[in-house]
């Protein structure tokens, strides 16, 4: 019964975690080029849902140009650390994360492949398909790979292989085009992942798709808890193991295709996120039911404040994908220390 | 419910390529209200077994069957209500309160979207009482001995209500005690209608707690079953184990074999 009444105090937390996210973005607004008040900013809001007449370079700035990447920012966060909390589900490992298995290089070298073919210019939301397809190749790669062995190692250097391999297939294919300068730079420009430029046209495609996803992975959290016990003990309690794998692989496939297709290769969002939130008091313990919205909030948070900061730091380049692979890389090393010592210990 | 083999046959391709025959035609009855324990030696095939009861896996030939229906063919949250598993090994990937891994065992009974229900909760206590690990409801189970963590697993199994359990060598990892009041728990849940098949690699306390016993020669997929007295009488075991085997009183005595064997 203690469980159920603490249900109640973790909906205000994630609440108020929600309204706190809103108030951040909200502040978030005003950092970046130009001079504007809060007040300012307030009234390009007021007005876009009133209909006031609002001043035009603040109606540009503001509304054209940050709401949308602010929006979608957030709605990555959130994507890409639940297909973090997802990918460790699957696979039974605190160490996977869709970085780490090679997942987000496997969406990165199908649109890499789209880029060579000029795929991506026929519309908006074939970059979003292809990276799916890849994160979906790949993870087929890893279940075939690593099949019932539930193994943390085996299945973390199946994904170092596959990293490397897909990463090599992305490579040789730039190098092929590299004297189509065009092609290369855009490449370039998006593998180091950016929320520059977004505006309401990628938002309008990989948001409500983000939003879709997001509801898919949670509606997953019970399978998800199920697998602790080990994939087999989980089919003696009901589990169909298949059709969870390809749901799951799906969700993953659509959170991690369509952020990485709407703003390019942001690292290690996926491994840090659900760590951040397995930390919190009441949802570690408390399975997928709250680590999924912890982690999307955690996510959305996370990526908020990269790339806010980065914007403060116009009109220095900031790659946001670039810095949170950064962090990533160490915390990734740090947690494998812990590992290492819970084993030895 | 009664379990039942018919003619159930598992293989396992050796290096050649070739099938070898880990149990050929068997026919067992796991029935309410017995023990029934699985022994045999190293890679005879028990874990196969239980694997193949619970519907992991597809035998070679022959059928399971739950009831009138063969065990794949139910709906698995209707079979998982019946029939229920406890693997040799579970790692836990990370940690939660041992409440919590008991109430896994309910999952067949929720419903899709609804949270556990106050009779889910009833259950898990019931369960976790029933094994005498009530004070280790809040404990998170990566801090448990193996003596506790076993307990809290069996807990998990019990949570089911599944009338029909499966357990996989569920004393290894246990001290005498804790074995012990394992196989008690075991007789007093068969006192109570269920129905237990459990393998175990201690002969004695196998002859003790059975009352039914499968013998698994591991050559060419024969067996021995029946009446757990008879099937566990020294000279069988002898011939299974290659080993010398003696009773004296109630024990059983081991002792490596002297003689050579004819065929080295």
């Amino acid at each position: 019964m203690s469980e159920r009444f603490a249900g109640s105090r973790f909906a205000l937390a994630l609440g108020i975690g929600g309204l706190v996210l809103g108030l951040a973005a909200f502040a978030a607004l005003r950092v970046g080029p130009g001079e504007f008040a809060i007040a300012d900013v307030l009234a390009v809001l007021i007005g876009k849902l009133s209909g006031a007449p609002i001043e035009r370079t603040a109606e540009a700035i503001v509304w054209d140009l940050r709401v949308p990447r602010v929006l979608l920012a957030m709605v990555v966060g959130a994507a890409l650390g639940s297909a973090g909390a997802l990918t460790q589900g699957l696979f039974r490992n605190p160490l996977a994360s869709p970085d780490v298995l090679g997942i987000s290089t496997g969406s990165a070298a199908a649109v890499i492949l789209g880029f060579a073919f000029g795929l991506d210019e026929h519309a908006a939301w074939v970059n979003s398909l292809l990276a799916g397809l890849g994160a979906l190749t790949v993870l087929g790669l890893l279940f075939g790979l690593t099949g019932r062995r539930s193994d943390l190692g085996f299945l973390l250097l199946t994904g170092v292989a596959i990293n490397a391999l897909v990463g090599a297939l992305a490579t040789i294919v730039l190098a092929l085009f590299l004297d189509r300068t065009a092609l290369a730079q855009k490449a370039m420009a998006w593998t180091l992942g950016s929320f520059d430029g977004r505006g309401f046209a990628a938002l309008a495609w990989a948001g409500p798709t983000l939003l879709a996803g997001l509801l898919a992975a949670w509606a997953l959290h019970r399978p998800l808890d199920l697998l602790y016990l080990g994939e087999e003990t989980a089919a003696t309690l009901g589990l169909d193991r298949a059709r969870l794998r390809l749901v799951a692989a799906l969700v993953i496939g659509v959170l991690v295709g369509t952020s990485t297709a709407a703003v390019g290769v942001i690292g290690f969002v996926g491994l840090i996120v659900p760590h951040l939130a397995r930390a919190l008091p009441g949802v570690g313990s408390a399975g997928h039911a709250r680590l999924l919205p912890a982690s999307m909030v955690i996510g959305a948070g996370l990526l908020l404040g990269v790339d806010t900061l980065g914007r403060a730091l116009t009109p220095l380049f900031l790659a946001p994908g670039a810095l949170t692979s950064l962090f990533g890389g160490v915390f990734f090393l740090w947690l494998l220390r812990r590992f290492a010592n819970e084993r030895s210990a | 419910m009664i379990l039942r083999c018919e003619g159930l046959s598992l293989a396992v391709p050796d290096r050649g390529g070739q099938l070898r025959w880990l149990i050929r035609e068997l026919e067992l009855e796991l029935a309410p209200g017995t023990v029934t324990v699985v022994v045999g030696p190293n890679g005879s095939g028990k874990t196969s077994l239980l694997r193949a009861l619970l519907g992991l896996t597809k035998p070679h030939a022959g059928v399971v069957r739950l009831g009138d229906r063969a065990v794949g063919e139910h709906d698995p949250r209707a079979r998982a209500r019946a029939l229920a598993w406890l693997p040799q090994r579970t790692e836990l990937a990370w940690g939660m309160p041992a409440e919590r891994l008991v109430m896994l065992g309910r999952a067949p009974h929720l419903s899709a979207l609804a949270g556990p229900g106050a009779n889910d909760w009833r259950a898990v206590g019931e369960a976790l009482a029933r094994v005498g690990a009530d004070h280790l409801r809040e404990r998170d189970v990566l801090t448990l001995s193996g003596g506790e963590l076993q307990r809290v697993l069996l807990a998990r199994l019990l949570a089911t209500e599944a009338r029909l359990l499966i357990l996989d060598e569920p004393t290894t990892a246990l001290d005498v005690g804790h074995a012990l009041a394992l196989l008690e728990l075991c007789r007093e849940l068969a006192a109570n209608g269920h129905g237990i098949l459990l393998s175990l690699h201690e002969l004695d306390l196998a002859r003790r707690y059975g009352d039914r016993a499968l013998l698994l020669l591991g050559e060419q997929g024969r067996w021995q079953a029946g009446e757990c007295r008879e099937v566990l009488a020294p000279e069988r075991l002898a011939g299974a184990f290659g080993v010398e085997v003696e009773l004296r009183g109630e024990q059983l005595h081991f002792a490596p074999r002297t003689i050579p064997r004819p065929d080295r």
